[in-house]
């Protein structure tokens, strides 16, 4: 009743509650290309990859509600960049206190919601419009031999990271009050032509072509796949390999891949 | 009997029944000319106009699943389509919630339910009815391109009395009583939600508290004139908890102080009122928003002659918004900026005028003329210049008996809003007049037919077309968040039955069924809308059985709204529309009351909505079931 006769009294003021919260950490999520990624590799059976595009549509960063982990704030935008050229570019800042799982997303591009970063420009966004979140293009030489290709993938959603050890990182172990974090993500385009070996999956089973030690496959099956299909510029359907592969592009520039996980079970979308 | 002495003051000639004239003293105020439709208490039904559906507070009392709120009530009336079952934010054919007005005796009502499905914020015992106005309504109804629900305030009476409730979600009371022999007049009503508690034993991360209040004095300075106060407001902290932050998830509240003046004049009514407002909301991302608003509205309505009456009028309100955007925020976040924008500082303004027509050219035969006309401002800021729009909207309403049991009604119109949020918020009123007004053309043609033992059924087709519609859930709208208030061409077409004997009679009931199709449209794309559903059914039987003893059944069914996700750029024509399952639900209520005294009484009522713990499916998500149980006790004195 008091705060009523205060409020007929004075108009302008409310009776709701004040923000009494903590400030909350600040975390800054980035991203960067692999050497792959900007300057090609080659595989053990003699092919040059190279990419003269990876455009990539990366941001909606948060961080999940959750009993341990209070979110203040989320993205809800986008960059587009060439990775091919990209440096060391920005993702988003996101607000957060406790013990908290990184969220981010590879989204269709939104022409609404999406800044142009490096390399990025508005023929892209045409291409890629509510259509695709990844697109490269590329080509594979040997000798005289020059075989161009280009793939694509839709929506995917990441996260949480994990480290060296295959345990969740990021993360971020207790964002603390008024501090900052840097998240460095990794994007490796090689990675998108190859896959991890899954014994007892016909679809991962592609013979060897590994152009280093990373463990990861090199794609020359998946290339030559798409070759023989008479299409040199296929653009890959969303397939439980490709997710895979993808998943392998993205990590923790330090540490373990990005998990794939449902695009819907964001947990901090506002709807 | 109000409202027959009402009906009968102004314009006894005009109506159907001719009736006998009595003395205007307990005249609405507010009411309009479609009150002037009341004529006899005999054929009390027959007072819904053509472009209107009444209940009165006892229909609404015995109606199960309305917890006794007369604003709830309305979802079960034709033309109405819920959002989400138990949820009181409805579709009023084809128009979203953010378009559909309340409207309380004369004053806006910036949002009318508690959080979380909550009770209307105004005490139902201030109420003394509802009506529903789904399209083509008067003229002095406007500025909300969907449709209109006004609630009318119960008479004062000098005689001391009081009501209280106590619920298992809340509490509330009712005191109304007269001073200066009975020249004046103080009523004070609230309710207080001690669901906080509940929560916190419940889930302890959760925080709900609301509450409301209205109060109102009046004082005759003389036998024809009056003054008097009417102060109302609400209040609502929904939050989550977690890692020990509280945030807000449903913050807000309004307030709103109307200042009146009414005279009896030449046999006719006049009100000159003031009405000043705070709302208040805080939302997720701690955008704080702060909107005081100031009105001034005169209604004049004058009968001129045994058939013509009229009713005229101005209205004028100014609003400034203070917005304190975010403090965490990504500065790049395009989304986070155009709210910023869309929400943003600013002072606007609207003023309108109506002339209104009761005319009978026959007996028989009522018409009701009317035209509009609105004007829009958006204030400028440090970056736009003020925008402004007029608008005029022609009405026509028309009851034409055919025969002594059968009246044709039809109803045509246009109306205008200004931008408007997919759900009114107090204090997030959009900028987007740069776009024009929304608008609307709505009309219906129907039947009526009076069956015997006072049973009637009303048969309406109508269709709604909705321009610049500002609906930010079409289906096929991408899942971000509009940065920019994308603008659709809707439409709301279908068939209203309504079969109805009062409730308040020892036996009566409902069957009220809605066939319809709403569709949007955007640039190229063409969809049916988020909510549509082509089946809406509700029906109600309430039997007294004597000695205080009520009970009442409901039963809903009701189409499933296309899957968004699944229908997301789907074909209009219905390929590749995927719906969710249909949904069904039966609400229960019984009541006993006892008599205390001479005109006091104590009831206990338990009602449960969805009673059948049927559980609804959103977008291929089953829900929890939804069940709202209210076991509580009512006295008065």
């Amino acid at each position: 009743m008091r705060c009523v006769v205060v409020l007929l009294a004075v108009f302008g003021l409310g009776c709701l509650p004040d923000d009494l919260r903590e400030p909350p950490a600040e975390v800054l999520v980035t991203i960067e290309p692999s050497l792959a990624t900007r300057e090609g590799f080659y595989t053990t059976t003699g092919w040059y990859v190279g990419f003269e595009q990876v455009a990539l549509n990366i941001g909606r960063v948060g961080f999940p509600d959750d009993e341990n982990c209070t979110y203040y704030s989320f993205t809800q935008y986008s960059w587009l960049i060439d990775m091919t050229e990209a440096r060391r570019e920005k993702v988003g800042i996101a607000h957060a206190l406790g013990d908290c799982r990184l969220r981010f997303d590879a989204p269709a591009v939104d022409p609404d919601v999406v800044r142009l970063g490096v390399g990025a420009n508005e023929t892209m966004v045409d291409l890629m419009d509510y259509e695709l979140s990844i697109a490269v293009l590329g080509y594979a030489s040997r000798g005289e031999e020059v075989i161009p290709f280009g793939m694509g993938t839709t929506y995917l959603s990441f996260g949480p990271c994990l480290d060296g050890f295959g345990s969740t990182s990021l993360a971020t172990s207790n964002l603390a009050s008024g501090q900052a974090y840097d998240v460095p993500l990794l994007f490796d385009a090689e990675a998108l032509l190859s896959t991890l070996s899954s014994p007892g999956s016909s679809d991962l089973d592609f013979s060897t072509a590994d152009s280093d030690d990373n463990g990861l496959v090199d794609g020359y099956e998946i290339f030559q796949a798409l070759v023989a299909s008479g299409d040199a510029t296929l653009e890959a359907e969303v397939a439980g390999y490709q997710l895979s592969t993808v998943g392998n592009a993205l990590r923790l520039r330090d540490g373990g891949p990005c998990l794939l996980v449902d695009p819907a079970d964001q947990g901090f979308s506002p709807f | 009997m109000r409202r027959v002495l009402l009906a009968l003051l102004l314009w006894p000639r005009l109506a159907w029944a001719q009736p006998e004239p009595i003395e205007p003293e307990a005249l609405d105020p507010e009411g309009g000319l479609e009150a002037l439709e009341i004529i006899d208490v005999v054929v009390e039904e027959e007072r819904d106009g053509p472009a209107q559906t009444t209940m009165t507070r006892e229909e609404v009392r015995r109606l199960p699943g309305a917890l006794g709120d007369p604003f709830r009530a309305i979802g079960a009336l034709p033309g109405v389509t819920p959002s989400v079952s138990g949820l009181p934010y409805f579709y009023v054919r084809g128009a979203p919630p953010g378009n559909v007005g309340y409207v309380l005796d004369g004053v806006r009502v910036p949002y009318m339910f508690h959080a979380l499905g909550g009770p209307a914020v105004i005490h139902p015992r201030l109420i003394d009815e509802v009506n529903l106005y789904q399209g083509g309504y008067p003229a002095a109804l406007g500025r909300y391109a969907g449709g209109v629900v006004t609630g009318t305030l119960a008479e004062p009476l000098p005689e001391w009395r009081g009501e209280g409730s106590l619920r298992l979600i809340d509490a509330g009371v009712f005191v109304e009583g007269g001073f200066d022999e009975g020249r004046g007049t103080a009523t004070v009503a609230g309710r207080y939600s001690y669901t906080g508690a509940i929560f916190s034993a419940i889930s302890p991360d959760l925080t709900l508290d609301y509450r409301d209040f209205q109060a109102r004095v009046a004082y005759d300075l003389t036998p024809d004139d009056r003054i008097s106060l009417f102060a109302f407001g609400a209040y609502d902290f929904f939050a989550t908890e977690s890692a020990g932050q509280v945030r807000p998830l449903f913050a807000t509240e309004f307030y709103r102080i109307d200042t009146r003046y009414d005279r009896r004049l030449l046999g006719g009514r006049l009100r000159v009122a003031v009405t000043t407002g705070f709302d208040h909301t805080i939302t997720t991302d701690e955008r704080d928003a702060r909107t005081v608003m100031a009105g001034t509205r005169m209604r004049w309505r004058q009968p001129v002659n045994d058939t013509l009456a009229f009713d005229v009028g101005f209205e004028m309100q100014r609003e400034n918004y203070a917005v304190t955007p975010s403090v965490f925020r990504d500065p790049d976040d395009l989304v986070a900026a155009g709210y910023d924008d869309l929400f943003r500082e600013r002072q606007d303004g609207a003023a309108s005028s109506w002339a209104g027509f009761m005319w009978s050219p026959a007996p028989g035969v009522t018409m009701q003329p009317g035209l509009r006309v609105d004007g829009f401002l958006q204030g400028a800021t440090s970056s736009t210049a003020a925008v402004g729009a007029v608008t005029v909207d022609p009405r026509l309403t028309m009851a034409i008996r055919i025969h002594e049991r059968v009246r044709l009604l039809h109803a045509l119109g246009t109306a205008h809003q200004a931008p408007s949020y997919l759900v009114a918020v107090p204090g997030l009123v959009p900028s987007d007049l740069e776009q024009g007004p929304q608008r609307s053309l709505q009309s219906s043609a129907g039947v009526e037919l009076a069956l015997p033992e006072h049973t009637w059924i009303t048969v309406n087709v109508f269709n709604n077309v909705f321009l610049d519609l500002t609906d930010g859930a079409n289906s096929d709208q991408p899942l971000t968040l509009p940065t920019e208030v994308p603008r659709s061409l809707g439409s709301g077409r279908g068939v209203e039955v309504y079969l109805r004997r009062s409730l308040a009679k020892r036996v009566g009931g409902f069957l009220s069924y809605t066939f319809s199709r709403s569709t949007r449209a955007t640039g190229r794309r063409r969809s049916v809308a988020s909510f549509d559903r082509p089946h809406v059914l509700a029906a109600a039987l309430g039997f007294d059985f004597g000695r205080g003893w009520v009970a009442g059944s409901r039963f809903n069914v009701q189409t499933g709204t296309p899957n968004v996700l699944l229908t997301r750029f789907a074909a209009f024509d219905g390929d590749g529309v995927v719906r969710d399952p249909t949904f069904y639900r039966f609400d229960v209520r019984f009541e006993k009351r006892w008599t205390v005294a001479e005109r006091g009484f104590i009831s206990l009522v338990l009602e449960i909505v969805n009673a059948s713990f049927n559980r609804q499916v959103v977008d291929g998500e089953l829900l929890p079931p939804v069940v709202l149980p209210s076991l509580g006790l009512e006295g008065g004195l």
